[in-house]
């Protein structure tokens, strides 16, 4: 099989823009504390078509800025991107929850006669996916994925099987999600649940932002005369079901992406740990996976920067990298390992693209 | 595809409906057949305030025997999910199990999942604090957290694939389905659809005065608008080969999806309905067939002036003169709109109309629209129809379309 390759990166999160901005490792170095949020008008500054977006939800303008900078860094302008041959798959996980947070508060409180079009039509999930199939002109099957935090690599599995079907010569895949109050306030919840119940570790604080990325065969990127940042080598999904076994299942998925890559996963030399639950009992899987010699790969921490930013984490962690890859900070492979509240895991074998 | 792969038929051996007409194959494929409406005065949540009180609401619908999750914590989303995945198993012989992980798939579509536990959720936040919220009953809430419960009370070892691709939702599940069966990548696809009836979809779609207080007549010169519904619908798709040696039924084929995107407004179709006709066209390449092998359309047809007047412009792009001449009907106006199960139900209802060799009226339709020039199906018809489309569209530009054909005797 062809490979698939990640031919541009896009992100936009609390402290980092841009491919440039992961491989130098910003993300290493947290900030004073608090929300993890985007800067204000950092998206306004990025998107696409002007004036045309400026009222839509930030879910959808994280989206829309993050992928402005993947087509471009890909080689692609804002013109020769998209059309009937192109793809674009979106994963989220809570969307605009403010905006309908909004409706649903005018609704309650003043009735259905005052509620805005605009927040409802932004609040539904595929709001991020259809502003950027306008923006970029994306005519080919447009999608929005819903899950936890491994929902990027559904989105990367989706994005493969039509590269890989001839449905579409190159896929954007997207993680977005937006800060909002109401779910910080339920996390923080669940939180102080699980520590009475089980004296679980602390989940990171829900955090915010995008990453996308351009997927493409090897060949297609190759005709086009790019250089990949990076192949995505394997990937593999599961579910926990319950705690104790996450350890378990992980250190399975974690093996089992490996299969077919050439590597095992003790030839890992970084790992990108997840950034919101089960993030203890997940390293102790990826430990029993990858740290079969003396020397265990270094273990990239994305939370202490950005905190979890759920649906966007996968693609986020994949981003990172490959943009550090592609930068020559490490030779791969590395293993992204993502895990959701419910058990639902995933782990991403990012390597060198292939030579041509 | 290649190999033993590319040989691949996709049999559908297992289905499960609910809707406003009731739970099961057999009560909706009766009613819809009859043209009788299943709109009735919404129950669910006041509805003072509105200009619309009415909607595709299921009625009595029946306690779910939960076993892993607390009853009190299951979003009617979920209810209506289990129902609807458990005839369909039962229906394909498959309620047993045992499942192997690597060789069964699900994927379903929504559009909003469990809203109405989040909204009383919310409901408390506003009104009383956050204080007064309690997380553990949003447990149900999010979108993917109902076809990860069902699948659990069911036993079924996997992680949902779950599009929320608005009113196109359950169709592109379908479509998935399909495809991953097909290509060999699983043996079993379970996919399909729901969306609960709730106050914020409906509240929303009143804002983008999209809901009529009059009949749902989609494609008639006076259509004024959408009716709500709410429901859900699995099928099971098998590789043809395995069903029939497992002696399993067969209710017809998949044999094409096609997919695309409007690229022209969030909520508005495009008035040419350039990327609706792509995705049929798409859909008819897949299945290898011409315009004229297609015996009847079951429409997307909401009822609203902008929706109709594309999907027609759609339909004649993409089947030529055969568009006037096929039969299309849609059978929103009987059980209103299931947003994320709509492309389910559609599927379900169509496999019906091919078995059956009768074709679903289009309820209400009186008065011919010249910017509608289809065939529309005013009663429901006998044929001896072997392959049909279902179109469904939504929001953000979203277009699917799925290819049946009938079973072989």
């Amino acid at each position: 099989m062809d490979p698939v390759v990640v031919s541009g990166i896009g992100v936009l999160c609390p402290g980092i823009a841009g491919r440039a901005a992961l491989a130098d490792g910003v993300w290493d170095v947290p900030p004073a504390g608090g929300a993890r949020r985007v800067a204000e008008r950092a998206a306004d500054l990025r998107l696409p078509g002007g004036r045309a977006f400026r009222r839509v939800a930030a879910a959808t303008k994280f989206a829309l800025a993050a992928t402005a900078e993947a087509v471009r860094d890909a080689g692609f302008t804002a013109g020769d991107f998209g059309g009937e041959r192109t793809a674009l798959i979106v994963g989220i996980t809570h969307g605009a929850v403010p905006y309908s947070a909004e409706f649903h508060r005018v609704l309650l409180l003043e009735g259905p006669a005052s509620a805005s079009p605009l927040h409802f039509s932004e609040s539904v999930p595929n709001a991020p996916a259809g502003n950027a199939a306008v923006a970029f002109d994306v005519r080919g099957p447009v999608h929005t994925l819903i899950g936890e935090e491994p929902v990027g690599a559904q989105a990367i599995e989706l994005g493969a099987r039509l590269l890989r079907d001839g449905t579409a010569d190159r896929c954007l895949v997207v993680g977005t999600e937006e800060w909002s109050a109401v779910v910080a306030h339920a996390y923080a919840q669940v939180e102080a649940a699980t520590r009475r119940r089980r004296g679980g570790e602390p989940i990171p604080p829900l955090g915010e932002g995008a990453a996308a990325l351009v997927l493409e065969l090897a060949a297609g990127a190759a005709a086009r005369g790019v250089k990949p940042a990076a192949q995505i080598a394997g990937w593999r999904l599961g579910g926990a079901g319950r705690e104790p076994s996450v350890e378990r299942a992980v250190r399975d998925l974690v093996c089992g992406a490996f299969l077919g890559t050439g590597y095992a996963a003790t030839d890992a030399d970084h790992v990108l740990l997840p950034l919101g639950s089960h993030r203890a009992t997940a390293g102790r899987g990826v430990a029993a996976a990858c740290d079969g010699g003396a020397d265990p790969a270094p273990r990239l921490d994305l939370a202490p920067c950005v905190g979890n930013p759920a649906g966007a984490t996968n693609l986020l962690q994949v981003a990172t990298s490959a943009a550090l890859i592609a930068a020559g900070r490490f030779l791969g492979p590395g293993v992204a390992v993502s895990a959701g509240i419910t058990g639902t895991l995933s782990a991403t074998v990012v390597t060198a693209p292939p030579e041509r | 595809v290649t190999g033993q792969a590319a040989q691949r038929r996709v049999a559908v051996t297992g289905m499960g409906i609910v809707t406003a007409h009731g739970c099961g194959k057999a009560i909706n494929w009766r009613r819809t057949a009859a043209g009788e409406p299943g709109i009735r005065p919404i129950t669910l949540f006041p509805t003072d305030g509105y200009r619309v009180t009415a909607a595709g609401e299921v009625p009595d619908l029946p306690t779910v025997p939960w076993r892993r999750l607390k009853a009190c914590r299951a979003d009617r989303a979920s209810s209506l999910l289990y129902h609807a995945l458990a005839e369909a198993l039962q229906d394909a012989g498959l309620s047993a199990g045992p499942w192997d992980a690597r060789r069964v798939t699900m994927a379903l579509g929504t559009t909003l999942g469990g809203m109405r536990q989040g909204q009383r959720f919310h409901e408390a936040y506003v009104r009383k604090g956050p204080g007064a919220t309690r997380a553990s009953r949003v447990q149900d809430h999010l979108a993917h957290a109902q076809p990860l419960h069902v699948a659990a009370e069911f036993d079924i070892p996997v992680v949902p694939l779950v599009f929320g691709n608005a009113c196109a939702s359950g169709a592109n599940a379908v479509g998935h389905g399909f495809r991953a069966v097909r290509a060999g990548d699983a043996d079993v696809a379970l996919c399909g659809g729901y969306d609960p009836l709730c106050e914020f979809a409906f509240a929303g779609f009143q804002a983008l005065q999209a809901l009529t207080p009059e009949l749902c007549r989609p494609f008639d010169r006076d259509r004024s608008g959408l009716t709500m519904g709410e429901g859900a619908a699995v099928l099971v798709l098998e590789d043809r080969a395995a069903a029939r040696g497992r002696g399993a039924r067969c209710w017809g084929e998949v044999i094409g999806y096609g997919e695309s995107n409007d690229a022209f407004h969030m909520t508005r179709p495009d008035p040419q309905g350039t990327g609706a006709a792509l995705a049929i066209r798409r859909a008819l390449e897949d299945a290898g067939l011409a315009p004229e092998d297609v015996d009847y359309v079951n429409a997307h047809g909401t009822g609203t002036p902008f929706n109709d007047a594309s999907e027609t412009a759609a339909v004649l792009a993409a089947l030529g003169e055969w568009g006037r001449d096929v039969p299309v009907s849609s059978t929103k106006p009987l059980v209103g709109h299931l947003l994320g199960a709509a492309g389910a139900a559609e599927a379900v209802l169509t496999l019906l109309a091919l078995r059956e060799g009768r074709l679903p009226p289009n309820a209400n339709y009186a008065v011919p629209d010249p910017a509608c020039a289809l065939r529309v199906l005013r009663d429901s018809a006998p044929a001896d129809a072997r392959v049909a489309l279902s179109n469904s569209f939504g929001f953000g530009g979203a277009n699917a379309t799925l290819a049946f054909r009938r079973a072989e005797a």
